[in-house]
Parts: structure tokens; C-alpha cells; sequence
């Protein structure tokens, strides 16, 4: 079995009550302007054990490679590598890199779900995660179910949630009924539609998007699009992980490339989009830079 | 509503959070445990939601739950009186039955738990929470479960079991809340062997079956009859079995009509205390390392 004990773990603030904020309609905006830090990542670096194969994690298979050393089938894998920046308030940060960059793994240790395994992250303000795999963990139950779950899980009151469930219903706009439908019967782009509407409707000041605005019909990109555009407006913090590198230059005021776990560059997103596309030797043509 | 948080020293942003590598495997438990407190409308909402899909509020959904472990009930009682060459011990029914009933929460409770984490996986991966919740849930979801077998165990006690029903019925609440303990703790235990192990889910049928027959469900500790105690190989089981003293203060009452000796209690209470605390250990510990997992 391997070595757990050593992993780290998130202790001096309660690792919960992102994903859904629990302040007031409309305070946030009248709070005044001010620039400073919102996110700060410093040195850290997440390392984890994968099992080459697929089998390792079975008793069956500790069993039968009892003697023939089995630590060979464990790769660690560097995730993240010393990376560190800071993000001030109201930036809406673009984050670009190859498949296997770890942009997925810094959302995540940035919403306080991955503990890092050296360095540290500090957060101001309530953190919702839009990440790809979305809302909807269990399937067999229904739509509104699922929303309630995750709103509690979060640390939301009932009355919290109900109060936002209107509006997330009609934001996601799913076809009737299907609210009250068990989540398996949903199509990928409800999923999807669902979890974003979920995301943006409970005010956070800091917003992770996980490549989940390609989700939906172009009429739904379109809403997605004008939504994110609202929330930057207010001024909210937004990390935008994104292949479509359109929507990263039009979206964001800020970009960071990431490749093999660590920070390449920081800059302007067309600065940053031009070193990323140069570097992968593609040209920024319509199929690289395709809108959301 | 409750009302939000805000720091003194940091008004404009309301929350602030700072993640850092930690070695010992425990949070704060003060704050951890306010944390889970805060999020108890989860366990009902969610055991709500998956009893109502499992039809729990329909005639049928509930006359399955007690139809199952009483099949079950029926099959040990042939293959008990089979082995016993047909002899009939008064009161046998109840007792089987009874026991049944409680190993059936019991087995549900532990396997159930024992999933939940495997089977939370988007929300594990999405949102940041006590993962405790995922198993606590499952064993509530057990216990109401377990409670549309009560009427078919009163009936059963008033037909088969009439004269020894005393005052000594009130030892089983007690007695079933340290088994809730005992089965949260072994869920929780159980629970993390599956996140590491994805092939426990198979070995733990065997487990739970085993248990059951290592456990004085379908045998006496001491027998009614008599009143002598079990001898040689039962005796020295229900003396190394951790689940059996809670079962023979169970049969004790329903069974017998009489309480139970104090050493049986004390074994039945350390034993469900230690188990749950294991547990929680054992399972808050690695919880962070979830994500990374599944």
C-alpha cells in the first residue's frame, strides 16, 4: 500500500464554504475598488503517486505481486513545479497550456481540493468552482436534488440555495421538467449548462472555470459569454483555463502559461497566446483560436 | 440564513483561506467537527433524496425492506434446524429474527458506507467539504432502512415470544446506539479500504457474511432454555467477537426479557467507542489524499 501519511493536507482555514458564497444579493458590488491581492501562490508544487497500472489499487494485486516489488508500478507525477504568482483583485486571469500542463491541478489546489505538497496558496474571498467535470454527483438523483446537494455540501443553508434555485433554473433553461429528472437522463451540454448556471449564480468573488464554457448550444455560449462578461464587470476575480485561446485573449486581462507543471510566462493574454501557439508550432488560425 | 462570515481584518473580502502542505494527518478537529455540524441539513437532504429514489415512501419500497432480510431469516432457519436434526428451541424465531433484523442494518450500513466515497466522486472532485459526510450519510440512510422491520419484529415477539416480554425491551435503544457506533466506525474504516483498495467492494460481501456467522444470530450465547451458557468454540468466539456482546444484550432483551451483565456492556460500549474513533481517524486522515484517488 503506499505511503499515505505523507500527504498533505489543507488545515488552517475551513476548506469549505467555496463554491457557493453566502453573502447578501448585491453587497459585493457596492463594496469600492481596490486593487490588491486576491490569490496568492507561492512556490508551490503538488506531487502525486499514480499507479501505472490501472490494477495496482486492487488487493488482488498486492496479493499477487507480493515479493516482486511493486513500487516499480507507482510513477510519481509532478504536477505543479514551484509555481508562483499572484493574482490582485478584479483580474480576470487567462490560463493557457498543453494538455497535461496541470492546469486543472492548480484550479483545484486553488479551491482548496488539492492540498499542495510544498509552498502554499493563500485565498481571499469565497472561491466557486466551475471545474469540467461539473455539478451532479450523483446520477440517480434529480436535478434540483443534485443543486440542493452541492449548495450544502458547500456549507449553504437550505434557505440559501432555494433562494438562488429559481434563478440557476432559469439561467441553465433546460427543457421542461427535466429539473425534476434524474441527472442521467441528462445530454453533456445539460450537465454542463447546469453546473455553469450553478457556478455564476452564487456570487463568488473568486470564479475557477474549468473549459466548462464549451459546454452548451451556441445560443447558450452566447448567454455564458454575456454572463462572464457581467461578472467582470463586477469586478470579480475569474481563473479561465481554456483551449479555445479566442476567448482567452477576448476574456481575460491577464494570462499565464503553464507547461509540464510549471509558470513558462506571465503577460498579456495576446502575448501569452502568441508564445503558446509559436511554441506548439501551430498557426493562430480559426481551429486554435475558435470562440469559447 | 446564517449570517456572513466576515473577518474583522479583512471586511472587503470576507473569507480568507490559507493551504499548506501538512504532515500529521488531522485537521483541527474543533473546527472540522463545526464544519460537519454546519452541514447536517446535507445528510438529511441527501438521505431523503436517495431513500425517496429507492421508493422508500411507497407501501412496495417498504414492504421490500423487511421482505429481504425476512427471506433471509428463512433460509437460516432451515439450514439451522436441518443441522440441528430437527430439534425445536422455543423462542428461536425471535431470536433469529430479531438478530437478523439488526445484522441487516448493520451489513447495510457498513457496505453502503463503505462506497460512498467512491460513488461522491464529482463532488469530491468540485467542492471542498468533511468528506465524513459521504459515509455518516449512509448509515442514517441504514437506519431508516431498518425501521419498517420494527412492526413485523413486534408482531413476531407477540406470537412466538409473548410471556418474556418485560420492561427489559428498553435495554435494545441503548444497545442499538452503540451499534450505529460500531457500524459508523467500521464504515468509516471500510470506507478508506475501498478508495485504496477498488477491489474490496468484492471481498466485503464474504466479510459481512462471515460476520454474521461468527456473531450469536443464528446461535445462542447462552441458552434460553436452560439458561446455560454455550460451550467450547461459540463461547470462545462470542469472547473475541467485537460485534457480539451488542448482539447478546439485543437477545438478552427481546429474547431472554432480562438485562445483561455489566461486563457485557462495558465490552459492548469500549468496543463500539474504539471502533468509532479508529474510524474517524483512520478516515479524516487520508480524506485530503480523496482527490487525488478516485
Amino acid at each position: 500500500m503506499p505511503s499515505v501519511s505523507e500527504q498533505p493536507s489543507v488545515t488552517d482555514e475551513p476548506a469549505a464554504r467555496e463554491f457557493f458564497s453566502d453573502r447578501p444579493h448585491g453587497e459585493r458590488e457596492r463594496q469600492p475598488e481596490r486593487r490588491r491581492t486576491t490569490v496568492s501562490v507561492r512556490d508551490v508544487s503538488i506531487t502525486y503517486r499514480t499507479a501505472l497500472d490501472r490494477k495496482a489499487n486492487t488487493l488482488r494485486q498486492r496479493v499477487l505481486s507480493v515479493g516482486r516489488g511493486a513500487e516499480s508500478r507507482i510513477r510519481e507525477v509532478r504536477a505543479l513545479r514551484n509555481v508562483s504568482f499572484e493574482v490582485t483583485h478584479g483580474t480576470v486571469l487567462g490560463i493557457v497550456g498543453p494538455n497535461g500542463a496541470g492546469k486543472s491541478t492548480l484550479m483545484r489546489a486553488l479551491a482548496g481540493i488539492l492540498p499542495p505538497t510544498s509552498g502554499e496558496i493563500e485565498v481571499s474571498g469565497r472561491v466557486s468552482t466551475l471545474l469540467a467535470l461539473g455539478v451532479g454527483f450523483n446520477a440517480n438523483l434529480t436535478g434540483r436534488e443534485n443543486v440542493m446537494l452541492g449548495g450544502l455540501a458547500a456549507g449553504l443553508t437550505r434557505a440559501e440555495v432555494r433562494e438562488r434555485y429559481d434563478e440557476i433554473a432559469a439561467f441553465a433553461d433546460l427543457e421542461d421538467g427535466f429539473m425534476e429528472m434524474p441527472m442521467r437522463t441528462y445530454s453533456s451540454g445539460m450537465f454542463g449548462r447546469l453546473a455553469f448556471a450553478v457556478a455564476v449564480h452564487m456570487e463568488p468573488d473568486i470564479l475557477l472555470v474549468d473549459e466548462a464554457l464549451s459546454a452548451g448550444d451556441a445560443r447558450f455560449k452566447h448567454k455564458a459569454f454575456a454572463k462572464m462578461q457581467e461578472l467582470m464587470a463586477q469586478a470579480r476575480t475569474i481563473f479561465l483555463v481554456s483551449h479555445a485561446l479566442g476567448s482567452v485573449v477576448d476574456l481575460c486581462n491577464d494570462a499565464i502559461w503553464l507547461q509540464k507543471g510549471e509558470l513558462v510566462a506571465r503577460g498579456t493574454p495576446q502575448e501569452i497566446v502568441e508564445g503558446y501557439t509559436e511554441s506548439l508550432q501551430v498557426k493562430r488560425d480559426a481551429i486554435s483560436m475558435e470562440d469559447l | 440564513m446564517a449570517a456572513p462570515v466576515t473577518s474583522a481584518e479583512d471586511e472587503y473580502l470576507g473569507e480568507h483561506h490559507v493551504y499548506r502542505p501538512h504532515r500529521a494527518g488531522l485537521p483541527p478537529l474543533g473546527r472540522y467537527l463545526s464544519e460537519l455540524w454546519r452541514r447536517r441539513a446535507f445528510v438529511r437532504e441527501l438521505a431523503r433524496a436517495e431513500l425517496k429514489a429507492q421508493n422508500y415512501q411507497t407501501v412496495f419500497g417498504q414492504l421490500w425492506l423487511v421482505l429481504n432480510p425476512l427471506l433471509n431469516a428463512t433460509v437460516y432457519f432451515f439450514l439451522v434446524y436441518i443441522l440441528n436434526g430437527g430439534n425445536k428451541v422455543p423462542n428461536y424465531i425471535t431470536h433469529l429474527l430479531s438478530g437478523i433484523f439488526a445484522y441487516t442494518f448493520f451489513q447495510n450500513g457498513v457496505s453502503q458506507a463503505a462506497g460512498s466515497v467512491a460513488g461522491g466522486g464529482k463532488l469530491i472532485l468540485n467542492t471542498a467539504f468533511p468528506r465524513l459526510l459521504l459515509p455518516l450519510t449512509q448509515v442514517v440512510i441504514a437506519f431508516f432502512r431498518f425501521l419498517p422491520t420494527l412492526p413485523v419484529l413486534a408482531v413476531v415477539i407477540w406470537l412466538n415470544n409473548r410471556s418474556n416480554i418485560s420492561w427489559a425491551l428498553l435495554y435494545t435503544i441503548p444497545d442499538f446506539a452503540l451499534l450505529v457506533l460500531f457500524t459508523a466506525g467500521l464504515g468509516f474504516i471500510c470506507a478508506t479500504l475501498q478508495v485504496y483498495n477498488t477491489d474490496f467492494k468484492n471481498l466485503l460481501p464474504y466479510l459481512l457474511r462471515l460476520g454474521l456467522y461468527l456473531t450469536p444470530i443464528l446461535w445462542f450465547v447462552v441458552d434460553p432454555t436452560t439458561g446455560k451458557a454455550a460451550s467450547g468454540l461459540r463461547l470462545h468466539i462470542a469472547a473475541v467477537n467485537p460485534l457480539a456482546p451488542i448482539f447478546e444484550i439485543w437477545s438478552n432483551a427481546i429474547v431472554a426479557g432480562v438485562g445483561s451483565p455489566v461486563a457485557t456492556w462495558v465490552r459492548a460500549t469500549v468496543y463500539s467507542l474504539v471502533l468509532l474513533v479508529v474510524g474517524f481517524v483512520v478516515y479524516v486522515s487520508r480524506e485530503r489524499d480523496y482527490a487525488v484517488r478516485i
